[in-house]
Formats: C-alpha cells, sequence, structure tokens
C-alpha cells in the first residue's frame, strides 16, 4: 500500500509524517528482528489486539493486586506462554508491573534482549492501534511474513543504569531542554538496536521535544501527554 | 513532567496536581477540559467514548489540532508501556529537580519501589 494512501479514506486530517511513520511500523513488524522472525513479530500483534478480550487479564485488571490470581491467558496458541504473559500484561495493566514479576518472566526461560524486543513491539502496535482508534480508522492490516531470521545480534554497550534490564550506554550532551541529549526512555531498550529504531521510528512523529509542527501549543501537548502518563501510573 | 519546565519557560504557574488527579480545579492550559478528555479516551480505547471526543474536539479545537492531540495521545499511550515495562529511573537531572512536584503530584506512587510494596 503506498504511503499516501494510509489512513485517506479518514475526515480527519493526518499528517503525512505520521502516515509514513505508521507505513514503516506496521511493515517492521513482518521483518525478522533481532530475536524473532518476522511471523512471530507478526503474531505479537495479533495477540497485543487480542489481549482485550483475554478474560484472566480482564479479572486481573479488576483485582486490587494483579498477582493474587492464576490462570491461563486465552490466546490462539502461535506464541508460548511466556511471550503471552509478557504481551498482554504490558497491553492491559502495565501500571502495575513490578521488578518481582519480570524476575519471574525471565526465570521462565525468557532472555532479556528478547524481552526488550518483545516490549518494543507491544509498545509499537499500541502507539499504531491507539491512533487508528482514536481518529475513527480501522487498525492496520498486518502485514504479510518476510522470510528470513532473526540476527540474534548482541549489543555489548550497554550498562546497569537502575532499570529491570541493562541501558545504551552512550556519551551525554547538554541541552537546552533540560534532559540529557540521550534520555533514558531512549536508551532503556539499549540491548536490542533495532528495536528502538523501530520504536522511535514511529514514536518521533507524535511526539518530539523539539520542532513539532503540531497545531497544539507546547503546554497543550505536555499537558496531553502528562495526563496519559498518569492514567497509565507511569513514573517515567 | 515537562510541563513543568514548559510552565516555567512561559512563566506561568500551571496546577500539576490536577492533572494526576491530586488537587482539584484547573491546569491553567487553554481548552484543558478537551484535551484532557482525548487523553481519557486514547488510553481508556472505549469506541463511543472516542467518537464523542471527536466531535467535541473538532468543535472546540478544529479537526487539525485535534488529530494532532489524539496522536500525542497515541505516542504516549505506547512510550508509558515503555517505560513501564522496563522499570526505567528518572534521569538523574530530572530526578532531583522534581522531588517536590513529584511529592506534590503523588507521582512517586508511580515509582517501582512503591509497586513492589502495593502490589
Amino acid at each position: 500500500m503506498p504511503t499516501n494512501q494510509l489512513y485517506a479514506d479518514q475526515k480527519l486530517p493526518v499528517r503525512g509524517s505520521i502516515q509514513a511513520s505508521h507505513q514503516e511500523g506496521i511493515a517492521g513488524f513482518g521483518s525478522a528482528g533481532t530475536w524473532f522472525d518476522g511471523a512471530q513479530r507478526i503474531a505479537m500483534l495479533r495477540a497485543v489486539r487480542q489481549a482485550g478480550q483475554c478474560l484472566l487479564c480482564q479479572q486481573r485488571k479488576q483485582s486490587l493486586s494483579p498477582y493474587t490470581l492464576q490462570g491461563v491467558h486465552e490466546h490462539d496458541g502461535e506464541l508460548p506462554d511466556n511471550v503471552i504473559e509478557v504481551v498482554h500484561r504490558i497491553k492491559t495493566d502495565s501500571g502495575r508491573l513490578t521488578r518481582r514479576w519480570f524476575d519471574r518472566v525471565i526465570q521462565t526461560g525468557l532472555s532479556e534482549p528478547e524481552y526488550v524486543e518483545i516490549v518494543s513491539l507491544v509498545a509499537t502496535s499500541i502507539i499504531l492501534d491507539s491512533f487508528a482508534l482514536g481518529i475513527g480508522a480501522g487498525l492496520i492490516s498486518p502485514p504479510a511474513a518476510q522470510a528470513g531470521q532473526p540476527t540474534r545480534e548482541v549489543n555489548k554497550e550497554v550498562f546497569d543504569g537502575g532499570a529491570w534490564v541493562p541501558i545504551m550506554d552512550v556519551v551525554q550532551e547538554e541541552t537546552d531542554t533540560g534532559l540529557p541529549s540521550a534520555p533514558n526512555i531512549f536508551r532503556s531498550m539499549g540491548l536490542v538496536p533495532a528495536a528502538i529504531a523501530h520504536f522511535f521510528g514511529v514514536m518521533r512523529a507524535h511526539y518530539s521535544l523539539s520542532e513539532l509542527d503540531f497545531a497544539l501549543s507546547r503546554s497543550q501537548i505536555e499537558l496531553i501527554a502528562a495526563r496519559v502518563s498518569s492514567l497509565n501510573q507511569c513514573f517515567y | 513532567m515537562l510541563l513543568r519546565r514548559s510552565g516555567e519557560n512561559q512563566s506561568e504557574d500551571y496546577n500539576l496536581g490536577v492533572i494526576t488527579e491530586a488537587d482539584e480545579g484547573r491546569v491553567g492550559i487553554d481548552r484543558e477540559d478537551i484535551l484532557l478528555e482525548i487523553a481519557g479516551a486514547v488510553v481508556n480505547g472505549d469506541p463511543q467514548s472516542l467518537e464523542q471526543v471527536r466531535k467535541t474536539g473538532a468543535e472546540f479545537l478544529g479537526e487539525q489540532a485535534l488529530a494532532d492531540a489524539i496522536a500525542v495521545a497515541a505516542g504516549f499511550n505506547g512510550i508509558t508501556k515503555v517505560a513501564n515495562a522496563t522499570g526505567l529511573p528518572l534521569d538523574a537531572e530530572t530526578e532531583t529537580t522534581t522531588v517536590l512536584m513529584r511529592e506534590q503530584t503523588r507521582i512517586d506512587q508511580f515509582a517501582d519501589s512503591y509497586k513492589a510494596n502495593q502490589f
């Protein structure tokens, strides 16, 4: 599908930068990543979209603590249970994820780089789908899976920065925004640079600390950002 | 919360506690009611709520600003998942300069250390 046809039938005007980033973003699911192949990455996109209908997730969401309820996620069986646990929890209840939960997931055999790639895919799909639903469009169809194997490249330029996973080690420079040149959010998926590229390839069209040509003031943009962060119980 | 810095740059004193529902009243930003509604509807994802905010948003913001507001909300609905799922700490300077603001807005309740005890 040509870039300029995405969202073409929508009443609301969608900026070309967003159309282009979504076109690239959805295509990225179909290609082999660093730890998962195209078919697995597309299966994760589908799993994100099915998570809202998972009874276990609905029950956990209603519980004072999601960790008191045991059960089995509803899914189509394309992905292992530990991957589904990560996908569903990030999608439906990320605000109550804890270090203890993360450690348990890793103990099931998922590697930290695999976990990071899943985080990137889930978060990217949430942006794509939140926007599509927001403007009243249908969800973008998954691409066809491309042939190819994961690169399995390990990025060793990481360090323990206090997050659950090692973050990217980069030289910081001063900026006029008050934030370092590479904020922690950019470095958080440093174990898998391709995951950073995929996610921020979409995210940059939605938000930037500078040069955002939107019909909103900077304060209005930050108000929306802050409210969404609060609703998602996000500390960062 | 970069809105704090945005307010300082414009010599505005925003009531940030309203955003986290730690305070009542108004934040102090033009069109804040509809912008907060858009944020809530995008996070919730309920089709009926979204349809309603599209109608209201188009009326009070205009179609381009509405689409842009949805874009910002959608972006942050994704990026907050990255932060939550990686247990990401604040950047060093932010941590030292936002102590009072985090306390006033109760954002500290979203910290990993707090959640570990809560859940």
